[in-house]
């Protein structure tokens, strides 16, 4: 029993690391490849390793001047949310007031309308904003995005956090905010790291709203780079991949560094006793 | 809590007020430049596509200032299309640019090009200059978005002549010339010279000819067609309309009727049963959900015999990276059976400037990429077939792509003519052939079901 | 805690005004268009509920795409949420591989749904795709099937582009996990329960609201899932993977029909919050676990 349950464990958990690794290192591979390598036969060595797919990648499209935009936008618009969403998130997940459930209902409204039926509300909100081409505009919207996500996981680890904690604090004359502020918020790390990372994740992928948003190259982001490789008549894959791997590099590196936030609960499992 | 109840109530009252303003803004045409304001204090904006740095820092102090124009393109990146574009607005600018400056916003990808048009469209707020492809014309007529060039045209009779009596009627609806053509397309088909030697065949005459070229090329041991039915399924569709367009009076008309309503047509079925055949017998295994890419690829690597397409391609056969050295000498060209041609003509440029200056810059643009310099660019820079006669191959494009002369030739020969799928039907058919091809091919619905099927997806179009 | 009206009201302020901003345009333009005649570039006009009805008596490709988003809520709010959940309890068993592990498994999640779809439109290709050509090397050297295309694989096909990819789900447990004071798990084992046990009754139970939370974001992820289909079938062949957010999206770009397209989404809010309350009364979501 033992061990068909130990080998069921490690059957499973092989078999979720190849189908996430595989088409990693399938694209790994294919970004070394020429278009004619990739669309030949998938699975080869690619002939020998050219760095050209990358260098084409920064030529083509303006790959610096995103990078420092996603950059921008990337932690401005994680930052503005999490900010914004842990005072609610903290307030809804503790306080019982009159409207809430209507305002849960409400704000949860965000997480169910349709992408396609935003598209032009939204330009027209942010033209007469005057936040069009402007990479505020991006990180404002993106903020607005990640509202649901960011809301329901913090809200879901407020819940966690023992009342005794706050309660403590205020018998010993701490105010609401110095609470929330020096009590609540470092043991809420782990919560914060993981909305960090989903929110990080949307500000650095988004591409639909970015490109209707924008106009110049001076307040675009980088998804825009992967589809200038993309079109009716001439798509190159290798660059498209090499772009990709661009891109998402540092997001493998942001989340690396966040995972030691995320985990680090053990800090907030000791105070918990 | 009655507090943030009202807190909640209050904003949404504003966000009414906010939404009313903004409708009444953007149902006023007239009165929306302030879309133009925030890209203007950057100058690196309007320079981007001609990429010099130094353009960006020289161009700021001028004597007078030049009008601006918006104009969107997708022409970037690795479009076919790409270096056409940047060479067309490097020679505008250095002649014009003084005058108009043109702000270039670069949409990497057809699609997304055509939906921010539309997302614009529905908000009023369509730029200066406008490519019309894909329905995009018939949104900014049906809204009364665009200026017709008549009056320019009239007062500009050598530009008249230089388009072409047949390209402005392509593009003029009840007397209106809503935009101007900066291509024709001519489209035969490619085929490997020495798969066509081992089988032993020719370019067909007939589509039963045809159809015995691929059994006998399949005998020789080639996958005889590339086609590909994903995107647009422009490969495929390119033998669907050319079957069609060379069937006889009935069918030719069909392939030169503006959004065809009713596909349910004897000519129509025919097609799509042969269709059926070669997308079962005599093509790659992929071509069921293949994107062009993969097509292109098949043709490129020797891997099928015929690809149907465009002389933008020529460029390709000699591009060592898509297809091996010394290609470009094995490819032939040659009309479809029945010396049948896809020829039309683009939609092209629209304009929809909303004052009388900006509408004079946006024309001014236009005449010089449709005029004859501009038709020269696109065929020096990007194998595109000119709307005039009167731009002929340089001597040196000639040498370096004998193809392209071989393929204008063959279209002057050619006798019966009609336009591809992708120019004559609505927008959504165009997007349905993707769904529509596997259902033909895996047997859930007859030819006559797809033909019905594809008459209620033109009808949704009011 | 009547004292904290103030503050309450404070640190609500300006997610409400955020919520505002971004989605009051949108939802007042989906709700009040979603009764007219509205295509591209023209005025709306008011045809009562007609698009309702049109949507429900006579509209094939809306039932289609109903039926399959349904039915991807329901897998990725129950399959989904559960391989996340099991792969989050195996690593919080810290062995040897977990750190390697945890990380890899994000790697998906990193990738934009766009690339994802290139990818595994490449990956899939029948004729020179990897997995295919796998197949090949272990016997049938002619096996070409066309996973995306073909009707009977064409579902399974899309929904394996993320069904398995659950970091998501994996990392809100663990965090929640790391919570979970140490002298749970230490009496528990002294006591001599198993490993299994612990996780069964004391670690699950105590999991409750984050689980409630997944299944809530994974099931709703659903209702906009958009990119990879596109990028793979289109939503062929014929509707066999057509859901409502596709369909919308070509109503509104594809058909100019903005009104109908805008019927399809409240119809889609209305069941996605349907589905939210539901799982919100399931796992009673909003109790504190202790």
């Amino acid at each position: 029993m033992k061990i068909a349950f130990t080998i069921g464990k490690y059957l499973f958990v092989f078999v979720i690391v190849l189908l996430s690794l595989g088409p990693f290192l399938w694209m790994l591979m294919a970004s070394f490849k020429t278009n004619a390598e990739i669309l030949s036969n998938s699975l080869a060595w690619p002939s020998h390793f050219r760095f050209s797919n990358y260098t084409m990648a920064f030529k083509i499209a303006p790959l610096s001047r995103f990078y420092i935009n996603s950059v921008i936008v990337g932690i401005a618009g994680t930052v503005l949310n999490l900010l914004i969403l842990g005072m609610s998130a903290y307030v809804l997940a503790r306080f019982q007031f009159r409207g809430k459930k209507l305002l849960t209902v409400l704000l949860s409204l965000s997480l169910l309308i349709p992408g396609a039926a935003m598209l032009q509300p939204l330009y027209l909100t942010v033209n007469t904003l005057g936040l069009y081409d402007k990479l505020i505009g991006l990180i404002i919207v993106y903020a607005g995005f990640g509202l649901p996500v960011s809301l329901y996981i913090l809200s879901s680890y407020f819940l966690t956090i023992p009342k005794e904690m706050e309660e403590s604090a205020y018998l010993d004359g701490a105010g609401f905010m110095r609470t929330f502020f020096k009590i609540i918020l470092p043991i809420s790390r782990p919560g914060f790291g993981t909305a960090a990372v989903l929110q990080f994740l949307l500000c650095w992928n988004e591409f639909q709203f970015a490109i209707i948003l924008t106009t110049g190259n001076q307040s675009r982001t980088l998804p825009l780079a992967l589809y200038y490789f993309k079109s009716q008549f001439a798509s190159d894959y290798g660059v498209m991949f090499a772009a990709t791997m661009i891109v998402i590099a540092p997001s493998i590196i942001v989340y690396i560094l966040m995972q030691r936030q995320v985990v680090s609960g053990l800090a907030a499992g000791a105070v918990k006793g | 809590m009655n507090k943030t109840f009202f807190k909640t109530g209050g904003a949404i009252a504003g966000a009414v007020v906010l939404l009313a303003s903004v409708t009444a803004c953007g149902s006023n045409n007239s009165s929306s430049p302030n879309s133009g304001v925030s890209s203007s204090d950057n100058p690196s904006a309007s320079t981007s596509a001609s990429a010099s740095a130094s353009a960006q820092a020289s161009e700021q102090i001028a004597p007078k200032a030049p009008v601006k124009i918006k104009y969107l393109t997708y022409r970037v990146g690795t479009h076919a299309s790409a270096k056409l574009e940047a060479e067309q607005i490097k020679q505008f600018n250095a002649k014009y640019g003084n005058e108009v400056e043109v702000q270039v916003e670069e949409i990497p990808s057809d699609s997304a090009y055509e939906d921010k048009l539309k997302i614009l469209a529905a908000s009023g707020d369509i730029p200066d200059v406008v490519m019309g492809k894909n329905g995009i014309n018939d949104i900014l007529i049906k809204g009364n978005l665009a200026t017709p060039f008549n009056d320019y045209l009239s007062q500009d009779p050598e530009w008249a002549k230089e388009i072409g009596d047949e390209a402005l009627a392509a593009n003029t609806r009840d007397g209106k010339v809503w935009s101007i053509s900066d291509q024709k397309q001519t489209v035969g088909y490619f085929y490997n010279k020495e798969m066509f030697e081992k089988a032993g065949i020719k370019p067909a005459q007939t589509w039963d000819e045809f159809m015995s070229n691929n059994e006998k090329l399949k005998g020789a041991g080639f996958v005889p067609l590339a086609l590909m039915t994903g995107e647009n399924a422009w490969t495929t569709n390119l033998i669907l309309a050319s079957i069609v367009g060379t069937s006889g009076e009935a069918g030719n008309k069909f392939m030169n009727t503006l959004h065809p309503s009713d596909f349910n047509t004897p000519e129509m079925i025919d097609a799509l049963g042969k269709v059926k055949t070669m997308l079962e017998k005599y093509t790659t295994k992929d071509a069921i959900g293949a994107g062009y890419a993969n097509a292109a690829n098949s043709f490129c690597q020797a891997k099928a015999a015929i690809i149907a397409n465009g002389p933008w391609m020529i460029g390709d056969f000699s591009d060592t990276t898509k297809c091996a050295a010394g290609f470009d000498q094995k490819v032939g060209i040659a009309a479809f059976p029945g010396n049948g041609m896809i020829s039309s003509y683009e939609v092209g440029y629209m304009n929809g400037g909303k004052t009388q200056e900006t509408r004079d810059a946006a024309e001014k643009f236009i005449r010089f990429k449709t005029g004859l310099e501009g038709q020269r660019i696109a065929l020096e820079f990007g194998n595109v077939v000119p709307v005039s006669d009167q731009v002929q191959p340089s001597d040196e494009l000639k040498q370096k792509y004998p193809l392209l002369v071989e393929s204008i030739e063959v279209g002057n020969q050619s006798q019966v003519h009609y336009g591809s799928f992708d120019s004559i039907v609505y927008p959504n058919v165009t997007d349905a052939w993707k769904l529509l091809y596997p259902e033909l091919v895996f047997g859930k619905s007859t030819a006559e079901e797809i033909a019905k099927k594809l008459s209620e997806i033109a009808a949704k179009n009011k | 805690m009547t004292n904290y009206r103030g503050y309450i009201a404070l640190f609500l302020m300006p997610t409400v005004a955020l919520f505002l901003l971004v989605y009051a345009v949108s939802i007042v333009i989906l709700f009040g268009t979603s009764f007219t005649e509205w295509s591209t570039g023209l005025k709306p006009a008011f045809i009562g509920f007609r698009n309702f009805v049109d949507m429900f008596a006579k509209d094939a490709s809306f039932k289609d795409g109903f039926w399959n988003t349904a039915l991807w809520v329901l897998l990725q709010s129950t399959l989904h949420v559960l391989i996340g959940l099991v792969f989050a309890i195996i690593l919080n068993m810290k062995e040897f591989y977990w750190k390697f592990a945890r990380t890899v498994f994000m790697f998906p999640n990193i990738i934009s749904g766009a690339a994802v779809g290139m990818l595994f439109l490449c990956m899939l290709n029948p004729n020179f795709g990897a997995v295919n050509s796998i197949v090949r090397l272990f016997g049938d050297g002619e096996y070409a099937q066309n996973w995306f295309m073909d009707y009977a694989t064409a579902f399974l096909s899309v929904t394996m582009t993320w069904l398995p990819y659950a970091a998501v789900v994996t990392i809100l447990i663990l965090a929640e996990i790391a919570a979970i004071p140490d002298s749970l798990f230490e009496s528990a084992r002294i006591d001599g329960a198993s490993e299994l046990k612990i996780n069964l009754f004391i670690v699950i139970p105590m999991l409750r609201n984050i689980i409630g939370t997944c299944v809530i974001l994974a099931g709703t992820s659903m209702l906009q899932k958009m990119d990879i289909i596109m990028m793979t079938t289109g939503g062929g062949p014929g509707n066999t993977t057509l859901n409502l957010p596709m369909y919308i999206y070509k109503t509104a770009m594809m058909d100019n029909n903005f009104g109908y397209s805008n019927a399809v989404g409240v119809f889609l809010i209305g069941f996605g919050i349907v589905f939210v309350l539901l799982v919100r009364y399931l796992f009673r979501i909003g109790n504190a676990s202790t």
